[in-house]
């Protein structure tokens, strides 16, 4: 899949700058909040109806579950380190308070010898709730998962 | 008064020209992105004070230089006025084949705008594992 | 006139497109970050205009992964230079998921109706 931006006169809806930044610091607090093990501040970056889908675990969905969710992988979140890249900010038509963003994530182990333990694709949906953007749905795409042994075909 | 947009993008600005500058031993860049008083504190250094002392201790790494990359990621700015700081990973990849190293990292960055930009008042490197691969 | 912060946020954008494109096997896709008569000098391959970038994108690539980092832009009005870091990600000599090359793109890019594009992207390995 490739995120193209739409033919010339298609639906396009450039966000400010300032809405750019500001979803790019929502992605940054998220991975610090995952690795730093601050569960609750994670699910807090999520609205009220906010979602975390994942291929190996279904829909988990509202901020008490997605927090038992971060806080309940096997070994751990603490001692790993998500980094982002190439992140796509798009606005969506007809709609000034969503946004969705499409990006890398890359998930080092801090201790352990396999790097990195994941590689795949964040496809989020974005709502802007009270003059601040969370995530509405965060969708998880793994191309490979070390901790599952699992590799997907792209 | 909150920082702008243009703070932001410029205080982006400032850590990449550290790291292109670390990377290619580029030494007087290096030091000019910090404030006259600014403090290098890094586990693997210890504490460096003042642009001099952090252009000499440079000097001593530069021949190091071309072997090393620093990406820095997930940065959460706050500030206001004249003063930021920056929390960010870093992720340091060393290749002196057949030896390849992965080091993970924090940086904690206080930065100051002064009349030529936006400076390192002090950079803070926690080092938390190192791996060879 | 100095690049705006709009402007470079659309260049890191159109890099960012660039990857997108490039690992998720979509040629056009790919072809559409270049101008017309772009040229594109990779580790592996070189192309001119659309016709051979297009084919430069092969397939998908699942595991293979372009990651960028630390990107310095400058330029004024409709021109502009770019320095970044490149890694690609995918399946070692030893099976194992990792960091298989790296190295910098140098960039030259122009503003064509309303959109910056690549005019010459380079990449020099490190390796």
């Amino acid at each position: 899949m490739c995120y193209r931006r739409p033919a010339a006169g298609g639906p396009r809806v450039s966000l400010s700058v300032d809405d750019r930044l500001e979803i790019l610091d929502l992605a940054a607090r998220y991975n610090h909040a995952v690795d730093s093990g601050d569960h609750e501040g994670a699910a807090a970056l999520f609205t009220e109806d906010g979602a975390i889908e994942a291929t190996a675990t279904g829909t988990i969905a509202g901020p008490a579950a997605i927090a038992d969710y971060i806080g309940s992988r096997p070994d751990g979140w603490q001692r790993r380190r998500h980094f982002n890249n190439n992140a796509i900010i798009e606005g969506v038509p007809g709609d000034e308070d969503a946004a969705t963003l499409a990006m890398y994530i890359m998930v080092l182990s801090r201790r352990e010898t396999v790097l990195p333990r994941l590689l795949g694709r964040y496809e989020d949906e974005l709502r802007r709730v009270d003059g601040e953007w969370r995530f509405r749905r965060r969708r998880i795409i793994a191309d490979a998962d070390a901790a599952s042994g699992r590799r997907a075909e792209g | 008064m909150p920082l702008s947009v243009e703070d932001r993008m410029a205080i982006l600005a400032l850590v990449t020209r550290y790291n292109h500058a670390v990377d290619e031993g580029d030494v007087d860049t290096r030091s000019e992105t910090f404030t006259e008083d600014g403090v290098w504190d890094s586990d693997t250094a210890g504490v460096v004070t003042s642009r001099e002392a952090i252009r000499a201790h440079a000097a001593t790494r530069a021949p190091q230089a071309h072997t090393k990359k620093h990406w820095t990621n997930s940065p959460v700015i706050e500030g206001d006025g004249d003063h930021a700081t920056i929390t960010q990973y870093l992720w340091l990849v060393e290749i002196v084949e057949p030896r390849r190293t992965l080091m993970i990292g924090t940086y904690h960055d206080t930065v100051r705008r002064e009349p030529e930009g936006w400076l390192f008042a002090k950079r803070e490197l926690r080092v938390h594992s190192r791996i060879d691969y | 006139m100095p690049l705006s912060v709009d402007d470079r946020l659309e260049i890191l954008e159109l890099m960012a497109r660039y990857n997108h494109c490039a690992d998720g096997g979509d040629g056009e896709g790919f072809a559409d970050t270049f101008t017309a008569d772009a040229l594109f000098e990779g580790s592996m391959s070189s192309a001119r205009g659309r016709a051979e970038l297009v084919q430069v994108i092969a397939s998908g690539g699942g595991l293979w992964k372009h990651w960028l980092n630390s990107p310095i832009i400058e330029g004024d009005g409709d021109h502009a230079t770019a320095k970044v870091y490149l890694v690609r990600t995918g399946l070692g000599e030893d099976g194992e998921i990792g960091l298989v090359a790296s190295g910098t793109y140098h960039d030259t890019l122009a503003r064509i109706d309303g959109e910056w594009k690549f005019t010459h992207r380079k990449v020099h390995p490190d390796q």
